[in-house]
């Protein structure tokens, strides 16, 4: 391989585990939000976080593209605060990659709040328990099965991300050639030895994620630690 | 004292309520099922949102429009319906869930070691929950209720869907937690078994509201009136000469209800001040349904009823039935309702004030 790829092997990595850390920290007050909330507002809110389950992925690097670009309003503010814009930029496809994987950290994790259901926490509250600590000791080791879902499906959905990421970041080596999109440029280049080398690699390794994944959940489901 | 004025709309239902419960005793709160006594402890305990009106505990305002305390911030604890234990800890780290940090056991008004042995939860300190039976479950969280040193304790039917040893057990727990930490409870209960056993006083409720409430002796009517039928909360107690208590080839403990002698299966009357030990020597609550006493004219010798007592005629009621009719009995100073047939009044010609002989089965003791 040579070191352009591994650069874009880096890169790729970076970008899954950013994407994934933010995620994880957003989606959760999200979907702790969905999972309890019965008002029509629930609807909406649940609705934008799906988007990018049915949009095209030009149509949302389209718009991000404009929107973080220097005549954006937020690459514009950015820029005005003496900041540099953020299209075709490891930054913007970090946001791209994150608003676009959203629903996949979401979903598993809404399932799993409302399998906790509210009566384990209840207890919790009459046993003295603040917010923090209930999540501590109870959400988050009971619901550890929607955790590490919600965790390996966005991880592996921005490793196969492409469209947001070429409309957003173009491919620029070390900045926003991610794998993806690299093997497109190797494919495109007529390089087919290179674009099999790097598929095959993503293949195997999503692969194996996910086997890893669906065995830990069945023997979790077998000892009753899954949410 | 807990005085709660609140009212909670859900749906077509609700509840509304005005009470003031006593802080230093067991309050049932009785009821049919639906008629709003778990959202009334829900509501206590400020696990209900939109709850207009006000609660409060001794001097704190636990529930008002402005400010609320949460729920955590309120010292006290709730037994639900289900054990509701946290399934990835085990049963030692659910005990101690609630229990003050940096306190030494002997510090505890409510020790851990204390819990463990009086709930018999020795055995399963190192089991996960799934391990349990649904009474042993019940049984640990009860024990991690009162290890979380709570003022008040509040338990919604702890007993629902458990098999009649386990419930018993939890019975006879609860009855020692009372006597050892004289702890006030409310207890939510639509079984007239379980009120007798454990209440001191009692509240009824029907379609979200308050019916009548008082001590338990003076609600026996409204309890009648709300479950199967006519019955008797007799007081009994150690016989006045000690001696010859316990009858240990069939397993018989004396009794004295007024001046008159009861033979009771052993453990059949409910200890309401004693520990296990004093067993011999404390009072004892009965609770018998009208629909097994009997009544007879005159003394029989010859019958498999263990205990016939002098009972005194002082009023017939009507009963359910239009056949039947429940005839009031003094025994000393204490009631007795007998549900005999109109027809069985008629053949012994029962009159008021009548002396006759009142006769029910130990088993129908509890």
């Amino acid at each position: 391989m040579s070191s352009t790829d591994w650069q874009a092997v880096v890169l790729t990595l970076q970008l899954g585990a950013y994407s994934t850390l933010i995620l994880l920290l957003l989606a959760t007050p999200i979907a702790w939000w969905l999972a309890n909330q019965r008002s029509w507002l629930a609807a909406p809110v649940q609705a934008i976080v799906a988007l990018p389950l049915v949009l095209p992925p030009t149509v949302l690097g389209f718009y991000l593209l404009i929107w973080l670009g220097p005549k954006g309003f937020i690459g514009s503010t950015l820029e005005s605060w003496g900041l540099n814009h953020l299209a075709f930029s490891f930054e913007g496809i970090l946001i791209g990659s994150v608003i676009y994987s959203l629903p996949f950290a979401v979903q598993p994790l809404v399932e799993s709040f409302r399998q906790l259901g509210k009566e384990q926490l209840d207890v919790a509250a009459t046993l003295g328990a603040g917010w923090w600590r209930r999540f501590w000791t109870i959400v988050l080791p009971s619901c550890q099965g929607g955790f590490l879902i919600a965790a390996t499906l966005s991880f592996a959905h921005t490793l196969g991300e492409f469209g947001v990421i070429l409309m957003l970041g173009g491919s620029i080596p070390g900045e926003t050639q991610v794998l993806s999109v690299l093997i497109y440029d190797h494919a495109e280049a007529m390089n087919y030895g290179a674009a099999e080398r790097l598929s095959l690699g993503l293949l195997l390794f999503a692969f194996t994620v996910l086997v890893s994944v669906y065995a830990w959940q069945k023997r979790a489901q077998r000892g009753g630690r899954l949410c | 004292m807990l005085t709660v004025n609140i009212e909670q709309q859900q749906g077509d239902f609700c509840l509304q309520l005005a009470h003031s419960f006593a802080d230093d005793r067991v309050t049932a709160i009785f009821g049919p099922s639906g008629c709003g006594k778990s959202t009334l402890l829900r509501a206590i305990a400020g696990l209900t949102p939109g709850l207009k009106g006000s609660v409060r505990w001794r001097d704190a305002l636990w529930h008002s429009r402005k400010p609320r305390m949460k729920t955590e911030q309120r010292g006290l604890a709730l037994v639900f319906q289900q054990a509701h234990l946290f399934t990835t800890m085990s049963v030692e780290s659910n005990l101690r869930y609630g229990m003050p940090k940096n306190v030494s056991d002997s510090e505890l008004a409510i020790g851990f070691a204390e819990v463990v042995d009086m709930l018999s939860l020795r055995e399963l300190l190192q089991r996960k929950p799934g391990q349990l039976s649904g009474g042993q479950q019940q049984r640990v969280a009860i024990g991690r209720a009162l290890l979380s040193q709570p003022q008040l304790l509040l338990l919604d039917e702890p007993m629902n869907g458990l098999d009649a040893t386990a419930k018993k057990q939890i019975l006879t727990d609860l009855r020692r937690i009372q006597n050892r930490f004289r702890l006030p409870m409310l207890l939510v209960s639509h079984h007239v078994e379980e009120v007798v056993q454990l209440a001191d006083d009692v509240v009824i409720m029907a379609n979200g509201k308050l019916v009548s409430s008082g001590t338990l002796q003076t609600q026996v009517d409204s309890l009648a009136g709300h479950s199967e039928g006519p019955l008797s909360v007799l007081s009994v107690t150690p016989p006045s000469q000690p001696g010859g208590r316990v009858n240990a080839t069939d397993e018989l403990l004396a009794w004295q209800l007024a001046e008159q002698r009861l033979w009771l299966p052993v453990n059949a009357a409910v200890d309401v001040t004693g520990v296990s030990e004093a067993k011999t020597r404390a009072a004892g609550r009965l609770l018998v349904w009208a629909r097994d006493v009997s009544i007879a004219t005159e003394y029989l010798p010859n019958t498999s009823l263990t205990n016939q007592v002098v009972a005194r005629i002082i009023d017939f009621e009507p009963a359910k039935h239009v056949a039947e009719t429940v005839v009031v009995l003094t025994v000393g100073d204490q009631i007795l309702r007998a549900l005999v047939t109109n027809a069985s009044v008629k053949r012994l010609n029962l009159q008021l004030q009548q002396q006759v002989y009142a006769s029910f089965k130990a088993a129908a003791m509890h």
